[in-house]
């Protein structure tokens, strides 16, 4: 039983570490709250509490989903989000918790 | 449209699942699918809103005549995203659905709406929705839009993939509903037989509603760039919060500009039926019971529905149009310096209509203190209860002088005034709860932009007449009784077989027995009882206050206004204003209160608070005043 908790977890934490090298046109690895307004990127993971997860990941928030920083609130934060054909307004603090690939400018045309 | 008939698999390869006929049906969707608008359109004004029993959530029930189908019963589900019971909301809806909701029949099928502009996504609900095994049918909504802006999609393969029938709709034109009269005349259905995720987590529905999206060949709808350039403008750093604060001038200023003419063309009608009906009666104490006690009283706060439904109006747009969504982004800034979020701005700004329903709003903050913490300060901002007595006061005693041009006036001014007021208190109160008791971490603030749309004349006319039937039943029921006792217990005791004078009546007392606790806020006896009876509903107190002017032989033959001025000074008619301004007046409010946060504690607290805090305002406004005019 312990053996498998631990192998369990051990599995899990392991894409991460060993994410493969950065091939080339610069996937790199990021946070939702780095991207500057019009940049886009592809969610790897999210990583807060239970329900915000699940609730984000039913607006649209889950692994590969392209996601793309449409403008920021008047203030400066909230930053609104497009995804899925949806805009989502998220803080900062929550949008440093969401991982992503960085999709270079080269993408824009697509959306 | 050949593509709105149902497409229904064959029935004879699953047993029936009911044989009867169908009685309840229930509609599910997730938020922003139409939903709302199609369940006004299949139940029309014939429509139902109460409580679930034991919980906060809305339940409307309405009969389907929208679909000549008087017969069936249509119960109207929160919109949620899914069936997992994270929130209250899903959890009403899997005991509605399984039929275990006290005094809710269990249902016999379910229409579920999903919008066709994400369909990946809202597919989603469908899995857990139709692995209840009821009858469903499937409403792809808005598919006329999606369609023009290049999206599409196989109802039949979804259909087959879904076991379910499915249909093309659009709610908002009333197209492809006789798909809906189909699937209720049918009086056998199916059970689904699809393989469904059982295990039912978001990944794992996920995954399955993107397989069957691209299975059924949907092809996502381009976006709309409308909206996005109209939030250019909208959310501009500099020109966005600039249009909130015109947004916000120009409804009181309309308020006022275009309602004050209304109310007195109501009000000079109003008055010709009590006196052509004053007429008819024979002289004596019924003709002075019905003329001056009864339609005085309640004629005087009728006279100010124009005005309320002006405001509901107003507001109305800014709900449906999408604004409201976009006020929340722009103040989330100031919410949070108050420990709130954003998502508290909405019900805050629809309480400037009436408290009640903005309670009920506040159902979609997930964090509990802040959700209290927001229910506690929502009392504090200007309801539309408030404004005959902000109108009536501000008539009588603030001269018409132009600050701005004929744009903005004094009075104007004062009436904003009073906004700001309540505004700050519920701000101020907000800091003190969220930096005390009920202090928590930054919660998130997760909140969807919908697209700018142009709101319907049915959905706005159906806010309209609602307001004014909550309205009138008030006036006829709570006004009209508060008006017949006060104008009784001015006529008692008797003298000598005639009818005592106002100040030796019994009302007369038990206002002279108050006075000197209002007194330093420059109130009088007749003001008191007005405070007293308005603890039921703040509008009361111009009911009250027209039946003892127009019983009083003094100020008989003045109007309400002319009275005031002849019994009032201004120090303290403004501070009966701010005293309005802040005080809990409303037993529906407290009602309200205690149903959503389930103990009296509450509802006590906010009431003690509340008038200690208008008590001190009015005292210091009085005493400031007096000295200056």
């Amino acid at each position: 039983m312990i053996h498998l908790t631990l192998s369990n977890s051990g599995i899990g934490a392991l894409p991460l570490l060993l994410e493969p090298p950065l091939i080339a046109g610069a996937r790199k690895l990021t946070v939702l709250s780095e991207l500057e307004v019009g940049q886009s990127g592809i969610v790897e993971e999210l990583d807060l509490p239970d329900e915000v997860q699940h609730h984000l990941m039913h607006m649209g928030f889950v692994p590969e989903a392209r996601v793309i920083s449409l403008r920021r609130a008047p203030a400066g934060d909230p930053t609104v989000y497009g995804i899925d054909g949806l805009e989502i307004a998220l803080r900062r603090e929550t949008a440093r918790s969401i991982h992503i690939r960085f999709l270079p400018d080269a993408h824009e045309g697509m959306e | 449209m050949s593509c709105c008939t149902p497409v229904t698999l064959d029935p004879g390869s699953f047993g029936p699942r009911i044989a009867g006929k169908i009685n309840t049906v229930v509609l599910i969707g997730p938020p922003n699918s139409g939903k709302s608008t199609l369940f006004n359109r299949l139940t029309g004004l014939r429509q139902k809103v109460a409580n679930y029993p034991g919980v906060t959530v809305e339940q409307r029930v309405g009969h389907m005549s929208g679909v000549g189908r008087s017969d069936v019963t249509l119960i109207d589900l929160p919109g949620i995203y899914s069936l997992a019971s994270y929130s209250e909301d899903a959890r009403v809806a899997v005991n509605v659905l399984h039929g275990e909701m006290p005094g809710t029949p269990a249902p016999d099928a379910v229409l579920l709406v999903l919008d066709s502009l994400h369909l990946s996504r809202q597919l989603m609900l469908a899995a857990p929705v139709l692995a209840l095994g009821l009858p469903t049918l499937i409403l792809l909504n808005m598919t006329d839009v999606m369609e023009t802006r290049g999206g599409e999609v196989d109802s039949l393969k979804l259909a087959q993939e879904l076991g379910a029938p499915v249909a093309k709709i659009s709610a908002t034109r009333g197209t492809g509903l006789d798909a809906i009269r189909n699937f209720l005349g049918q009086h056998s259905a199916i059970s689904p037989p699809l393989q469904l995720p059982v295990m039912g987590n978001a990944a794992s529905y996920r995954q399955w509603a993107t397989g069957v999206s691209t299975r059924t060949n949907y092809k996502a709808p381009l976006s709309s760039d409308s909206s996005r350039r109209l939030d250019k403008i909208l959310l501009h750093r500099i020109w966005g919060p600039l249009l909130f604060l015109v947004v916000v001038v120009t409804l009181f200023q309309t308020v006022f500009a275009i309602g004050k003419p209304l109310s007195d063309g109501f009000q000079a009608i109003l008055d010709l039926i009590g006196t052509r009906a004053g007429a008819l009666l024979p002289a004596g104490w019924i003709q002075s019971l019905l003329v001056d006690g009864v339609w005085k009283g309640v004629s005087s706060v009728l006279v100010f529905l124009p005005q309320i439904l002006l405001l509901f109006l107003f507001i109305g747009v800014l709900e449906d149009s999408g604004y409201l969504a976009r006020a929340a982004l722009i103040a989330d800034r100031a919410m949070r310096a108050i420990g709130l979020n954003g998502k508290a701005f909405i019900p805050l700004l629809s309480a400037y209509a009436c408290a009640i329903p903005a309670i009920m709003a506040t159902r979609t903050i997930e964090n509990k203190r802040d959700r209290l913490a927001t229910i506690l300060v929502t009392p504090f901002m200007t309801c539309s209860a408030r404004l005959p007595i902000y109108m009536l006061m501000i008539a009588a005693f603030v001269p018409n002088r132009p600050l701005l041009g004929n744009f903005f006036g004094l009075r104007a001014a004062v009436m904003l005034g009073l906004y700001v007021l309540g505004f700050v208190a519920a701000f101020l109160t907000a800091w003190l709860l969220k930096s005390s008791i009920l202090k928590t971490s930054a919660t998130p603030f997760i909140l969807e932009l919908p697209q700018y749309r142009v709101p319907t004349l049915r959905s706005l006319a159906l806010r309209l007449v609602d307001r004014s039937h909550v309205f009138l039943r008030q006036a006829g029921t709570v006004i009209l009784s508060v008006t017949l006792v006060v104008w009784l217990l001015s006529h008692v005791p008797l003298h000598g077989g005639s009818f005592p004078q106002l100040a030796d009546s019994l009302v007369g007392r038990v206002g002279q027995f108050i006075e000197p606790l209002i007194r330093p806020l420059g109130f009088n006896w007749k003001i008191g009882i007005g405070l007293l009876t308005s603890v039921l509903a703040r509008e009361v107190i111009v009911g009250t206050l027209g039946t003892l002017y127009g019983t009083d032989p003094a100020t008989q033959s003045l109007t309400l206004q002319a009275a005031l001025r002849h019994d009032m000074h201004i120090g303290g008619a403004i501070a009966l204003v701010v005293y309005f301004a802040l005080a809990m007046q409303c037993t529906s409010t407290l009602a309200v209160v205690r149903r959503e946060t389930n103990s009296w504690k509450w509802p006590a607290i906010q009431f003690i608070y509340m008038t200690g805090f208008a008590y001190v305002a009015a005292l210091i406004t009085n005493v400031v005043l007096s000295r200056i005019f």
